[in-house]
């Protein structure tokens, strides 16, 4: 591991999961000299298996809270307590190793939240500074280099893509046959979510079985796609990406014009080592990136760096996940199906646009799955002990199915991420402390949408169907967005249209951080696009000296160049 | 331990002392090997936490990876004890399984309460009934891991957990004929993580 100052590079990149993954990609294959950093390690498919204790109960992937916790409360009267919120795995490809890979498009409602609903009282909504139209091509480059699995045609509603998806669907499980049975007895338009995966060989990739644990697990087959079996190979492919991983980065650092100079981190060996970059970008998720910039805080910046507006980590925005379950007297799931993606198996959008007779605003995707494995499989109000229990995991195990969605989460000023006065890593630096609410549309669209749900499990068959009520956010989706919201006025927000720091003007947040506002489905695909279309303008126009802004009119964006 | 009373001893059980242990003593597996039999009872198939070994399970996880969590599995066990000698007489293990199903459901709080972050240093000071609570809450977790984890753990000894509930173990691929509707997937032979990791699923050349 290399100690001091190695030579300055054009890029560093902190992290390389979804986004900084996509960064490495995009920028070593333009022929920019790219230095990626991880805290994590680097592990590959032969490191995988369907370990449930590993994965899901030990903390194999992800930070172990006893040396990087984090901390949670609802609001400023509460003292936030130690918490394991949406802790994404710290590995080389990040929350890509081990995740559902549920991969929706978004809609193009979702970048004018503001422009549909006005001033919502208690929110604090905003436009994207570009629309789904200048997105498409960058969803579909992602879709294409990636490999995803979708049918198309099949969601009636679907916005414009200009290409199919590269892969067919796989087949429904027994439980998603289930719910596609139910759906078209209610007249909902139910179909496959598309998915991160490929199910015929694919740029090279061939998936060997139409099985493999997905959720939570890291898979042993290479049939599911994440970072670190596309695209980080490829940008080490081009010779101009240098991979650091088990590097924890600890702030960014600025010369005296206000450039940011490159980044400080602890190598392997706990070793202080400083990389000089022309331009730096963080990629670490929505709620790390955010606490390196305010870990960044100098005299010149006392509230962290890019934060003249003061709009850093505030309208943090965190999907729930919150379902109902169905009990049936008839086996709903075959043990192949904790294989064959167990989180899903049909789902839905067709609640996903507002419909203010249901008294709230927006909507989400529904989804089909099984209720989890053996340890930690879901079906609230069993037993949990005794002859009761035994019976329940003898009897439910493979005869309960739930319908589960990604709550959306409206914008709030007061929700936020910043850093716990109290609380440090085992390094000694202050960890993130969030701070939550869910609006209360949100609460009225949970409960609408699970009784929903619950009547779709209903037409399944199932005897008996309970919901989860959702109180409050435990961060269970991992999904992290809005900690640096983007837009035209550096007043108002952190980042401008390009990713690109109003305050520091060579260094970039093209993760999650810069989303004015959440969608109403799982947000990694756009993310990846979002870091694709910064990361070309990066290399296009910034790299060779030929920065320009957006004009903010709708119109004369639509027209504007390149991206 | 003060409190063990030796007069009140049940049977040795089939999970206990067949592996040694790393660290519990005698007494403490002893009790934990009733508390857990409690939490999944034998009968009446035989498939209970005794058969898969969940008092193994316990002891490697807590004198390895749950380390921060030895404070309260000591001194729970001794309060648990000294409870139960406070109000029927015997400790723990001692008692009739009923008044042990009793004595559980006291401090039996309905939910499974997760056993992260243990918080060492108020046990001394918080009062009898709350420590034995969360305590109860760990165990009752540990046991359901122990229960259903992959036998490399210590548990599930012979997949009498997975037998229980019908699954095959963290397989990667079934044949096209496993795969077909209709199939009868409770024939398909459980297979554990070292049987897997010969086979050939886990060979990458
Ligand atoms: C169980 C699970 C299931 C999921 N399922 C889905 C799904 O189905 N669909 C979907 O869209 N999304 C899903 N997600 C969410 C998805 O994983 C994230 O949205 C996505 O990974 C975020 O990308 P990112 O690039 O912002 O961050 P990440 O992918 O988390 O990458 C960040 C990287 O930065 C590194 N890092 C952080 N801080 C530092 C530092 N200080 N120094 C050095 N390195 C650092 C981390 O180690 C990590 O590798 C799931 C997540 C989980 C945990």
């Amino acid at each position: 591991m290399g100690s001091g100052t190695p030579s300055p590079v054009d890029v560093v990149i902190v992290g390389t999961g979804a986004t900084g993954g996509t960064a490495a990609k995009v920028l070593s294959e333009r022929g920019l000299n790219v230095v990626g950093i991880d805290r994590g390690p680097y592990l590959t498919p032969k490191d995988f298996s369907g370990d449930e204790i590993k994965y899901v109960n030990r903390n194999f992937l992800v930070p172990d809270v006893l040396l990087n916790p984090r901390t949670y409360r609802q609001d400023e009267s509460e003292t936030a307590e130690l918490s394991a919120f949406s802790l994404l795995p710290q590995v080389v490809g990040g929350g890509t190793v081990h995740w559902a890979g549920w991969f929706p498009r978004p809609k193009p409602s979702d970048f004018i939240q503001h422009s549909l609903h006005g001033d919502v009282p208690g929110a604090s909504l905003a436009d994207w500074p570009y629309s789904y139209e200048d997105l498409e091509p960058f969803l579909t480059k992602v879709e294409w280099a990636f490999g995803c699995a979708g049918l198309d045609g099949a969601d009636r509603n679907a916005p414009y893509r200009s290409r199919p998806y590269p892969n067919p669907p796989m087949p429904p499980t027994k439980f998603g046959r289930a719910f596609y049975r139910a759906c078209q007895k209610l007249d909902i338009n139910a179909h496959p979510i598309p998915q991160a995966l490929v199910t015929q060989p694919f740029r090279g990739r061939k998936p060997k079985h139409l099985t493999g644990f997905w959720n939570l697990y890291g898979d042993p087959s290479g049939m599911r796609s994440g970072t670190a079996t596309t695209f980080i190979p490829e940008a080490l492919a081009t010779g101009n990406y240098e991979l650091r991983t088990d590097c924890y980065v600890q702030r960014i650092v600025v010369d005296r014009h206000g450039n940011a100079e490159g980044v400080i981190y602890l190598d392997a060996d706990g070793e202080e080592v400083e990389q000089k970059a022309s331009i730096v970008i963080l990629a670490a998720g929505a709620i790390e990136s955010a606490r390196l910039l305010l870990l960044s805080a100098t005299e010149r910046h006392p509230d962290g760096l890019a934060n003249s507006s003061g709009m850093l980590g505030k309208n943090a925005t965190f999907h729930e996940y919150v379902y109902a379950t169905g009990l049936f007297d008839r086996e709903v799931c075959e043990p192949f199906d904790g294989y064959a993606g167990h989180y899903l198996s049909g789902g839905s959008m067709q609640f996903y646009e507002t419909d203010e007779r249901r008294g709230h605003i927006c909507g989400s995707i529904i989804g089909a799955s099984q209720v989890g494995h053996p340890i930690n499989w879901m079906l609230p109000g069993r037993p949990v002990w005794g002859e009761a229990a035994k019976r329940a995991d003898r009897d439910y195990f493979r005869h309960s199915m739930k319908i589960g969605m990604c709550l959306h989460d409206l914008a709030v000023e007061s929700n936020r991420v910043d850093l716990d006065p109290t609380v440090k890593d085992a390094w000694g630096m202050p960890v993130a402390r969030i701070t939550h609410r869910s609006h209360s549309n949100d609460l009225a669209l949970a409960k609408w949408q699970l009784a929903k749900n619950a009547e779709i499990l209903d037409a399944a068959g199932a005897k008996q169907v309970t919901s989860v009520s959702h109180q409050r956010c435990t961060g269970n989706t991992f999904h992290q967005h809005g900690t640096a919201r983007m837009g035209f006025d550096p007043s108002k927000t952190v980042l401008n249209e390009w990713c690109e720091a109003h305050d520091v003007p060579n260094l970039y947040v093209i993760d999650g951080s810069g989303f004015p506002t959440a969608l109403g489905v799982n947000p990694t695909l756009t993310m990846m696009a979002h870091a694709w279309r910064a990361c070309e303008f990066i290399a296009d126009y910034h790299a060779k000296g030929r920065k320009f802004r957006l004009d903010r009119r709708p119109a004369a964006r639509n027209n504007a160049g390149g991206a | 331990m003060t409190n063990h009373s030796p007069g009140s001893a049940s049977p040795p059980a089939a999970g206990v002392n067949l592996d040694g242990f790393m660290f519990f003593n005698a007494t403490e597996a002893r009790t934990l090997d009733a508390m857990t039999a409690r939490i999944v009872p034998s009968e009446p198939d035989g498939l209970g936490a005794r058969e898969a070994g969940v008092v193994t399970y316990l002891d490697h996880a807590v004198a390895g990876y749950f380390r921060e969590l030895q404070s309260i599995y000591r001194v729970g066990l001794q309060r648990l004890d000294s409870y139960c000698l406070a109000k029927a007489g015997a400790v723990f293990a001692g008692l009739s399984v009923s008044r042990q199903d009793e004595i559980l459901r006291e401090f039996d709080t309905g939910i499974g309460v997760s056993a992260a972050g243990a918080d060492t240093e108020r046990l001394e000071a918080d009062s009898v009934e709350p420590i034995l609570t969360r305590f109860f809450a760990i165990v009752r977790e540990h046991t359901i891991q122990g229960m259903f984890c992959d036998p490399i753990y210590g548990g599930n000894r012979d997949f009498v957990g997975w037998k229980l509930i019908g699954f095959p173990g963290a397989q990667w691929e079934y044949t096209e004929e496993q795969m077909r509707p209709g199939f009868d997937a409770t024939t398909i032979p459980i297979l554990s993580l070292a049987d897997l990791q010969r086979s050939r699923v886990f060979r990458h050349d």
